[in-house]
């Protein structure tokens, strides 16, 4: 994966906006470094798309301030930013042929027109469209009209590309074939990307950096692997992959470790909450790094429960296992461990006390 | 789905896009409103003192002649109200269910009665009605009947003409509603156990009401002002009070009187409006979305349910003679084919009446001829009535898409508190009656000194054109992308740049066809054209009523297809471009 190379190219200090009494983003920071991919995930109406329509100015923000490249570009026109922006349902302009469109952002840079059809026909070659630039959107496949609206974009070049759901209208091989598509695209001409998704896997597959947003509000940031290692809230933890929960009071911390006491026992874990001021945490420990039998050392810590449901998944199978308190586990089941537990029947499960976190 | 999160241009613009409405609003204040206003007054003022007075509303209703004036209008306008929403609702069923490439070509032979003027068309029934008129001379030919029967100068023309005139905007009224009901609700109540007649009566027909209410709503407030076909299909017990307010003003010019009568038109119109809001909303007949629940009296409710439930046990055994599937009637249907006929043959004996080489309105002509045309092609008054037309519809054409379009885009983008005043007032002309618009003008003109000018007649026009305009760019900016506005921002262009490459390429099929719905308003407008046009040069319109007043001719034949042939034209390419 390319990773930012360069220095912050886009940084926003407590960028907000509220309609009304209602609150779209919190006050948010963060800055985005040249030819990086960042991804904003979270859930529909945690604020995704206001931050990215703030970015590029179709949205005024509230509060905050944004810049890109050392200058003040909070209230700067959308159509001087020079940014890209790919919407979720494509706007293609009806009216004009797939050429046509990919022309229009170049027209409007009045560049001469041998060099606009030049240009347009290396894109669409990029895409694969150079046999359909005389049709019109309506004529495309949904595949094909999402790649028009790539090149349309990646076309005249910009710096920065914004993307709000790009592949969410498309099923899911073509999305696979895309997501690819678009990673192609990023590296090859250095783009910065800033792309929102709904989609866990997605995000995972695409990005130097992911965004977790909630409720208007940035949960986390940070490189993929950090956030599924290291998630900082249950939020963060139960968003991406699946992660069990076991909600309970700190009892002793440091920095790096912390103590849980829950209902069904007291556990300890690495100690990766940002807010390490409150004493509502959770351990959290994902199901793969679960193994049924009892602990075999200290350096592990284990529980008992019930099982309840048998979960088969083609590559694998899932137990569901119901502690006293009613809290569900999940876990893998292991073949080399030995023969299925069958339904009903009490079982120990435990796991390596560095691998499970401690999260506000 | 993305909402639009913001508004490009609008941020720049602190009072938002509702400035755009201005120039439409300008013209509505001060020739629609601040007339309207002058008249109501009249009504209530001594004309030497100008001091309020009761006086002449008192003597209005001391006189029987208008009680009888006013309860004739009403009687005259609730049958036609009646009979064109009964006749057209089958006829709209039936389009209805037609595939929307069928539908848009057979609604043709709705919308061309529709824009045909009702001079042309009320000329088309003296020939038919007369004493020796095609019926007549057609019975007695085939020995049905020995002496002509008395068809017209009574109120069974009264009511013919009347319906014929009003059906097909009741059936382009109601057409819109039935399209937009879903036809498996009936489906789905069918597997429910429902009969075709439940089916229709408990399911389809509740959907479909508010679109006939609406038809019967539009059919009565329009009848209310009607005069044409009265005055020429009616007898003197027929007279209506649009034709008692042209005598006031006209020939007793007395300003009072006809101020106290056309405020009773409006105030029964704006009543008739009010009491369909309270009923069913005003959504259907504004085109607005409106999430509204019916608003009904629960009293209403339940009768009109237990109604239904009647309606179906009555019709019940008439199940067994419709398709057994029920929503489909294979079978050729044939009473749409006699209402589209109803709607269409009257209009066409104008044609052979056109070509006949007599002097005389006589059906079927002895022979054939040119000379009606060549009469019409070279007489000074007739071509010089026509350029005229023309030249005002044009006129008319380019300001009322221009205000009526700019207004709807306003509208579109706006969510101030103003949208629904504004909106009732740029729809306002379309539900005044004419009349009383005309005569509002007419005294605001004469002071003005834009009597028997070619501005007085195209402002009065670009009036009635703009709820039109508004409308038809209205539906297409409804289903305009917002967001190509935005990618098109993103992409580097201005705010007039969008508006030129995007905007509006995008609308021009509505732009085009609110245009040339203008045009054809204006080149047919009588009522106004009768006050304002003076007396040497008139319109096209204005000189087939003074001619039709004085000598039935077959001239009047020739300009009528010339009429239907420009009308049909430019329906024909409107309906090409929208598509
Ligand atoms: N123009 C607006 N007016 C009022 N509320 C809005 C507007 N735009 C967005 N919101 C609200 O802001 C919240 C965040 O929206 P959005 O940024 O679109 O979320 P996401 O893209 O993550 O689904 C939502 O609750 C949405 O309803
Ligand atoms: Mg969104």
């Amino acid at each position: 994966m390319t990773t930012g190379t360069g220095e912050s190219e886009i940084v926003l200090e407590g960028l907000s906006k509220r309609y009304g009494t209602f609150t779209a983003l919190e006050p948010t920071s963060l800055s985005v470094k040249e030819g990086e991919f960042l991804t904003l995930l979270g859930p529909s109406g945690s604020g995704k798309t206001t931050l990215l329509q703030m970015i590029s100015g179709l949205v005024d923000p509230s509060a905050g301030r944004l810049t890109v490249n050392g200058e003040d570009w909070t209230h700067r026109p959308v159509n001087q930013r020079g940014m890209g922006l790919v919407f979720q349902h494509y706007a293609l302009f009806p009216h004009m042929t797939v050429a046509e469109n990919v022309s229009f952002p170049l027209q409007m840079r009045k560049l001469p027109a041998a060099d606009i059809s030049a240009q347009v026909e290396e894109t669409l070659r990029k895409v694969q469209l150079d046999r359909f630039s005389h049709r019109f959107p309506k004529e495309l496949s949904g595949g094909q009209q999402q790649r028009v609206a790539l090149a349309r974009c990646f076309v005249f070049r910009p710096k920065i590309i914004l993307m709000d759901e790009p592949l969410g209208a498309l099923d899911k091989a073509l999305r696979e074939h895309m997501q690819l598509e678009i990673r192609r695209l990023h590296k090859e001409y250095g783009t910065t990307v800033i792309y929102v998704t709904h989609d866990q896997e997605e995000a995972l597959v695409m990005s130097d950096r992911i965004c977790v947003m909630n409720h208007a509000k940035v949960e986390q940031l940070g490189a993929p692997h950090q956030i599924y290692s290291d998630p900082e809230t249950v939020f963060s933890a139960t968003f991406i992959g699946h992660s069990n929960v076991l909600k309970g009071t700190r009892e002793a911390a440091d920095d790096n470790w912390a103590t849980v006491r829950t209902a069904n026992g007291t556990f300890s874990g690495r100690y990766t909450a940002r807010d390490k001021a409150t004493q509502d945490v959770a351990l959290v420990v994902r199901p793969e790094q679960m193994r049924v039998g009892p602990a075999p050392s200290s350096e592990f810590e284990g529980l008992r429960g019930r099982l309840s449901e048998l979960v088969y998944l083609g590559s694998e199978t899932r137990l569901l296992l119901t502690l006293a308190d009613g809290t569900n586990i999940m876990l893998r089941h292991d073949p080399a461990a030995g023969a299925m537990p069958s339904i009903g029947e009490e079982i120990e499960v435990h796991w390596l006390k560095s691998l499970a976190r401690v999260v506000a | 789905m993305s909402v639009i999160q913001n508004v490009p241009g609008l941020r720049r613009f602190p009072v938002g896009p509702l400035w755009l409405v201005l120039p439409a609003v300008a013209l509505l204040a001060v020739f629609f409103l601040f007339p309207m206003g002058r008249l109501f007054l009249l009504g209530v003022q001594d004309p030497a003192t100008g001091a309020f007075t009761g006086e002449h509303y008192s003597r209005v209703f001391d006189t029987s002649v208008y009680w009888r004036i006013l309860a004739i209008t009403f009687r005259i306008a609730i049958l036609t109200a009646l009979f064109s929403v009964l006749l057209g609702y089958p006829l709209a069923l039936w389009l209805s269910r037609m595939d929307s490439r069928r539908q848009a070509l057979i609604a043709l032979l709705v919308l061309l009665p529709f824009w045909t003027s009702y001079l042309v068309k009320t000329f088309a029934w003296m020939i038919l009605l007369g004493n020796r008129g095609v019926l007549n001379t057609l019975f007695m030919d085939v020995g049905l009947i020995e002496r002509p029967l008395r068809l017209m100068y009574n109120e069974f023309g009264v009511i013919i003409g009347m319906v014929h005139a009003m059906m097909p905007l009741a059936v382009l009224t109601m057409l819109p509603v039935m399209n937009g009901i879903d036809q498996r609700l009936a489906l789905a109540a069918g597997t429910m156990g429902a009969s075709r007649s439940q089916r229709f009566w408990l399911v389809y027909f509740p959907l479909s009401v508010p679109g006939a209410a609406a038809a019967g709503l539009l059919a009565f407030v329009t009848s209310l002002g009607f005069f044409i076909v009265p005055a020429f299909l009616g007898g003197r017990g027929q007279t209506m009070l649009a034709q008692a307010i042209i005598t006031q003003v006209q020939e007793l010019v007395n300003w009072s009187f006809a101020a106290v009568l056309a405020s009773l038109l409006v105030i029964t119109a704006l009543a008739s409006i009010w009491v369909y809001n309270k009923l069913f909303g005003l959504s259907v007949i504004s085109g607005a979305e409106s999430d509204d629940l019916p608003k009904r009296t629960s009293l209403l409710r339940t009768g009109g349910q237990r109604l239904l439930r009647f309606m179906a046990w009555v019709s019940a055994p008439f199940d067994r003679f419709r398709s057994p599937d029920g929503i489909t009637n294979k079978k050729v249907s044939i009473y749409p084919l006699l209402a589209l006929a109803f709607l269409v043959a009257p209009i066409l004996v104008v044609f052979p009446i056109a070509f006949t080489s007599s002097n005389s309105l006589q059906f079927p002509p002895p022979g054939y001829s040119l000379r009606w045309f060549e009469q019409y092609l070279t007489s000074p008054v007739w071509i010089s009535a026509t350029l005229r037309s023309f030249g005002v519809a044009f006129a008319t054409a380019f300001f009322a898409t221009v205000l009526g379009g700019l207004a709807a885009l306003a509208l579109a983008r706006s969510k101030s508190l103003w949208n629904g005043p504004i909106f009732a007032l740029i729809l306002a002309p379309m539900v005044v009656p004419r009349i009383v618009i005309a005569v509002g003008l007419f005294y605001l003109m004469a002071q003005m000194g834009l009597v028997a000018t070619d501005a007085g007649l195209v402002i009065g026009h670009t009036l009635l054109a703009i709820p039109y305009c508004f409308i038809t760019i209205g539906a297409v900016l409804k289903n305009y992308d917002w967001r190509l506005n935005q990618a098109a921002e993103t992409l580097g262009a201005g705010r007039f740049t969008i508006m030129r490459r995007i905007t509006l390429p995008l609308l021009r099929g509505g732009v085009v066809s609110a245009g040339l719905f203008a045009f054809v308003t204006s080149f047919d407008e009588l009522t106004i054209a009768i006050f304002i046009s003076g007396g040497l040069k008139t319109t096209l319109p204005k000189q087939m009523w003074d001619d039709m007043f004085l000598q039935l001719n077959p001239t009047l034949a020739a300009v009528s297809v010339v009429v239907l042939a420009i009308v049909t034209v430019i329906l024909l390419v409107a309906q090409k471009i929208q598509k």
